[in-house]
């Protein structure tokens, strides 16, 4: 059975996170919604993602870590990482290390579009 | 105030022939000596003694004479005649004509104009003495006078530094204030942003057209308070010297296209038209922040049909020279009347400020413009008839390689 591949929203702000799983949603993916730290951290650790979406202020850990903790894991070496943030200056400086900074309010649209783009390109890589 | 007055010219002058007149007896008395110690040194002269009571007898009268060239007329034949140069005679005043003249012995002359000598000399050494007393106590008062405006200069120094930094702490709080505001609006602004286009990409089923409208209401609304909070930041960071200018590639012609199509349906609903026009010979991309530099011809362009009932925008994009572009936005909206021109570009300003209430926004754009455009080394002009439309021109350095630094 051809599973669809699985996204983890990495956001504290209910409503937000909301946006972003049905964003990618509608983008192909399977999604996972994930509102503190200590779960992302668990999550991570336990299943490969094909995408990561990740707001950079969530409680119990910092956004910084938790990419670095993905950067670091050879299983997940080819794993797409998308930054949403109100934090430019932070996000910036994170930017080399992923695939895309949003900076918040991100359009829905966008998101997914651009979310479905990558989809696209793992499938043809 | 008075204090520090400095003496006039005529004062000094004065109070010197005040003095003077003072001291005259003294004067006259060590004129006296003075004549008496030269004439009569030298006793191989002759008849000193009479030299010496003639020019005791005018010692008086010497003293309060001054050169004066037009008496020297009077004497001054026989004087030339006795060998005098006519300077000297010139030089002399009338009273010591008389008592040259009076020595009547041509071997005499050499004792008697020394004997005027030293009187000059008196004279000028009196003059001296007391201008030196004068400026002494003069220097007196003006140091008094200083220390006591340093010292209240002192005190006021400090209190400006006081203020100055309480200033600064104020500033640094705002700008603290809006970027950590800013930051906690952004993301409920995000999710209504995010949920308005959820319902617009029918995710929970099919809109009515009404349901439809009010939906893209509510989007472009999220975007305008977007855009305002974005202003602030921006402008926050403009005055504390936060902002930092990338230098990156980017395609101005792509730029422009964003732009255009981003603001062509706000355009669209009010009945306007909106062209873009890209000058040809412009490089394909070229170095600079790209992101601010998209902000400056967007808030251009809003700012444009923002200001136009009727008519249309050009938007146009050519090259000036080898070493700049420039970034044109023509509408025929209000125009600006020429005395608004410089308060255009002022935070928080808007040429007429029942404008404002008509056009809404919080009159930062055009600031911002200005700031950015002022970092990058570029200028802004505006062309403008009041009623008949506004031509904003945007001149950017133009920068076809990577630079270091």
């Amino acid at each position: 059975m051809n599973t669809k591949p699985l996204a983890l929203i990495i956001e504290d702000n209910e409503d937000q996170n909301l946006v972003f799983t049905n964003a990618l949603m509608q983008a192909g993916y399977n999604t996972e919604s994930i509102q503190d730290g200590a779960t992302a951290m668990k999550r991570l650790n336990e299943v490969v993602p094909e995408i990561v979406i990740l707001d950079l202020h969530i409680p119990g850990i910092n956004g910084g870590l938790l990419l670095r903790q993905i950067r670091k894991d050879p299983r997940d070496k080819n794993v797409h990482v998308i930054i949403v943030s109100a934090d430019a200056e932070f996000a910036a400086s994170l930017q080399a290390q992923v695939d895309l900074v949003l900076l918040k309010p991100v359009s829905f649209t966008q998101l997914s579009l651009l979310a479905s783009r990558l989809l696209t390109v793992s499938k043809t890589s | 105030m008075e204090d520090t007055t400095p003496v006039q010219t005529d004062e000094l002058a004065e109070s010197f022939a005040q003095r003077m007149r003072t001291n005259q007896a003294d004067l006259i008395n060590r004129f006296r000596q003075s004549l008496q110690e030269t004439l009569f040194t030298n006793r191989a002269e002759m008849r000193p003694r009479e030299v010496g009571n003639i020019a005791a007898e005018n010692a008086e009268m010497l003293i309060s004479d001054m050169p004066h060239p037009d008496l020297g007329v009077e004497h001054g034949a026989k004087l030339c005649q006795m060998g005098l140069s006519v300077q000297t005679v010139m030089a002399l005043g009338l009273a010591a004509q008389r008592f040259i003249l009076a020595t009547f012995e041509k071997d005499l002359i050499p004792k008697a104009l020394d004997a005027v000598g030293v009187y000059q000399n008196v004279m000028v050494q009196g003059f001296i003495e007391e201008r030196e007393k004068l400026i002494l106590s003069e220097q007196e008062r003006i140091r008094g006078a200083m220390q006591i405006a340093i010292g209240r200069f002192t005190v006021e120094i400090k209190d400006i530094q006081a203020m100055a930094q309480r200033a600064n702490e104020a500033n640094e709080f705002k700008t603290r204030f809006i970027a950590r505001v800013s930051h906690e609006l952004r993301t409920p602004l995000g999710a209504l942003l995010g949920m308005s286009e959820m319902l617009q990409q029918s995710v929970y089923g099919p809109l009515s057209p009404a349901q439809m409208d009010i939906t893209q209401r509510i989007i472009e609304n999220t975007r305008a308070l977007e855009r305002v909070f974005t202003e602030l930041l921006d402008q926050s960071q403009l005055e504390s010297g936060q902002l930092r200018l990338k230098h990156e590639e980017f395609s101005p012609r792509l730029l422009a296209h964003t732009v255009h199509e981003n603001n062509l349906p706000m355009a669209l609903r009010k009945g306007l038209t909106m062209q873009l026009v890209v000058d040809s010979q412009l490089p394909g991309t070229i170095f600079g922040d790209k992101v601010r530099i998209e902000q400056i011809l967007s808030n251009l362009v809003i700012n444009a049909i923002k200001y136009t009932q009727t008519g249309g925008i050009e938007i146009h994009i050519n090259q000036n020279g080898a070493e700049r572009w420039i970034m044109q936005v023509k509408d025929t909206g209000i125009g600006i009347a020429q005395e608004d021109r410089a308060l255009i570009f002022e935070p928080f300003r808007q040429a007429d400020e029942t404008i404002g209430r008509r056009f809404g926004g919080v009159g930062l754009g055009l600031a911002i413009v200005q700031q950015l455009v002022i970092a990058m080394n570029g200028r802004v002009d505006v062309e403008s008839k009041v009623g008949q439309g506004s031509t904003f021109s945007v001149t950017l350095p133009l920068h076809t390689k990577r630079e270091s630094g």
